[in-house]
């Protein structure tokens, strides 16, 4: 391989060379814009000559009509503002009537009094790279339409609709939250939103939470939050990860429902559940009373007139007598009597 | 008043007994004043501030609904007028902020003495036989480059966020690209601004007024000014031998000698 002598090399790679032959464009301009040097490269990319160009044109002769515009109104100003501008992407117009896409970096070259006397540019042509940039410009504007769409989309429907990033931070909350919590409609903040939450409950949603977001799954808790004047109501909470086509948790959609009614029926169903039952357990235990005291102070009543009938019976047995016969009948069919009307009393207690 | 005059971020220099109002056009701030205001402090109280949404007003301040017309920044210039308790002032607007002045001396007089128009246009897009400068194509030539460089600016934000600290200087610097870069409200701005059609308020101006003309003004051509010279009454046209849209940075001393001659002129109603 031929080496190139010391001479070329610096030939190659002197001021002058470097400056006409670097792989960007150089230009140099007067205050006014009216251009005073400009490099082979940027000639050549433009495809006009030296005698076109020097003391003829101004800088924003060059450019695409909205860059002449947009460099009049927004980076005139901030070169002079900061003296100087970076990356600003300007179209250069080309003889032939085409333009190539530039990254433009210029400098303000100031004098002994601090007023600019010069402004060096530099262009760098970016004709693929720019492809992939309004390509990127392109999603990243897709992606704000659609998140504008979500959101419009959200706003028109009655319920609360809120999503948190895949860290669990809440990061979107439908305008009907807004209205229901009667809070500022601003970037949610956690604190804000914790504080909704029942105090005694803070605690153990945030951990459920916490769990969902770690495990990637489904969240699903019933809380009471505050709404005006302090009212604490029944909201059921629920939220699904969203996994992206890696099967990332890429965004956690909710929904917040009230639930109030329905769970304030379902606590007064049990509560009047537990009433009856206490009411049936109080009446079985009256009955179960009242069957004891008839057990114990019946059964003395009855033992009684039928202890009678069996010592009657008994006389009846050893007693030939009829006219005494007669009499213990008599007495028989009273002590049958006073039977009958405890055993009927009994029934009626009963 | 403190609120309005932070918000708008004003700042007084200089006494005098009469006031100069500057007020800054779209993309810039008050700083593109800085080769202007200093020869006015001497003789007279010199106030600079920033429309919301631009330089280091309080851009939470900015509300899209209230800023959607010329009539929102003409509010800025009356709210600072009445904070400040403002009579009879000497108004500098460049660009835009000319037909703002407009706007703001139809609706309160007695603010104003005299409105100074540096490179007016009340219609930019050419309408018939009027000829703005501008076609639709080219605004939306201009608006499709303030879409291109939305990613650029975004990475000249880039160390101002990651917090580079390197001297207070630096910072504020940083800070300034930062919200010099704000493009939703530079697009919003630009489209309020060309958009904007103020021709037929021009005879209803009482202030007397002087339209400051340069020549190749991409954004303000010649006609647009001789269209406001000559519908505007009291309006005195003078031809600044410069170019460019902005004289007040390219031309300052030829600026400053406009703005003195026009105050000495004698008014006569």
């Amino acid at each position: 391989m031929n080496r190139l002598q010391p001479e070329e090399q610096n030939l190659l790679t002197s001021t002058e060379f470097l400056y006409e032959n670097s792989p960007c464009g150089h230009l140099s301009f007067h205050p006014d814009g009216k251009i005073f040097r400009v490099n082979k490269t940027l000639l050549n990319w433009i495809g006009l000559n030296n005698e076109e160009i020097i003391e003829q044109k101004k800088f924003h002769d060059i450019l695409s009509v909205g860059g002449k515009l947009y460099y009049q109104m927004v980076v005139l100003p901030l070169l002079n503002r900061q003296g100087f501008i970076n990356e600003i992407n300007f179209d250069i117009d080309l003889k032939n009537g085409t333009a190539f896409p530039s990254l433009v970096n210029a400098v303000n070259i100031k004098g002994d009094d601090g007023k600019t006397i010069a402004v060096h540019a530099s262009i760098l042509k970016i004709t693929d790279r720019k492809k992939y940039e309004s390509e990127l410009l392109r999603s990243k504007q897709f992606a704000e339409e659609e998140r504008k769409r979500f959101e419009s989309l959200s706003n028109i429907i009655p319920e609360i609709i809120w999503t948190a990033l895949a860290n669990g931070n809440v990061n979107f909350m439908n305008e009907r939250f807004f209205e229901y919590f009667a809070c500022k409609n601003e970037t949610p903040r956690k604190t804000a939103l914790l504080h909704l939450i029942h105090p005694q409950k803070r605690k153990e949603l945030f951990r459920l939470w916490i769990e969902s977001v770690k495990n990637g799954e489904k969240f699903e808790a019933e809380v009471l939050l505050k709404k005006q004047f302090n009212n604490y109501e029944w909201f059921l909470i629920r939220a699904i990860p969203y996994k992206n086509s890696n099967d990332y948790i890429e965004t956690w959609f909710g929904s917040c429902t009230n639930i109030h009614e329905h769970k304030m029926q379902q606590l007064q169903a049990v509560k009047n559940l537990s009433n009856s039952l206490s009411e049936a357990s109080e009446i079985i235990s009256s009955k179960e009373k009242t069957l004891e005291e008839i057990a114990y102070s019946q059964s003395h009543l009855v033992r009684r007139p039928l202890a009678n009938i069996i010592g009657l019976v008994e006389m009846l047995e050893t007693t030939e007598e009829s006219s005494a016969n007669n009499s213990i009948v008599g007495m028989l069919k009273q002590s049958a009597a006073e039977l009958d009307v405890m055993v009927k009393d009994i029934v009626l207690k009963v | 008043m403190t609120d309005i005059l932070k918000r708008n971020n004003v700042k007084i220099f200089g006494n005098g007994k009469e006031t100069i109002l500057f007020a800054h056009g779209f993309g810039g701030d008050q700083k593109v004043w800085k080769y202007v205001y200093n020869a006015f402090t001497e003789n007279y109280r010199v106030i600079l501030f920033d429309y919301v949404g631009s330089g280091n007003s309080d851009h939470s301040a900015y509300k899209p609904e209230l800023y959607n017309s010329l009539r929102g920044f003409a509010q800025d210039v009356l709210d600072i007028c009445a904070a400040l308790q403002l009579h009879q002032v000497i108004y500098v607007g460049h660009s835009v902020s000319s037909m703002i002045g407009l706007l703001a001396a139809l609706e309160e007089p007695d603010y104003f003495q005299k409105l100074i128009f540096l490179g007016p246009s009340a219609r930019y897009l050419n309408d018939g036989d009027y000829i703005g400068g501008l076609e639709r194509s080219d605004l939306d030539g201009l608006f499709e480059m303030l879409d291109n460089n939305y990613l650029g600016f975004s990475q000249m934000m880039a160390p101002a966020i990651m917090g580079e600290k390197n001297s207070l200087e630096k910072q504020e610097e940083l800070t300034e690209s930062f919200i010099a870069a704000d493009p939703a409200i530079s697009q919003n701005f630009a489209r309020v601004t060309l958009l904007s059609d103020h021709r037929h308020k021009l005879p209803f101006l009482t202030v007397p007024s002087l339209t400051v003309q340069c020549m190749d003004d991409v954004m303000a051509p010649e006609t647009a000014g001789q269209y406001i010279h000559e519908n505007t009454i009291g309006n005195i046209y003078l031809e600044l031998h410069t170019s460019g849209h902005c004289p007040h940075l390219s031309a300052p001393e030829k600026v400053i000698k406009a703005i003195k001659d026009y105050i000495k002129t004698e008014i006569f109603a």
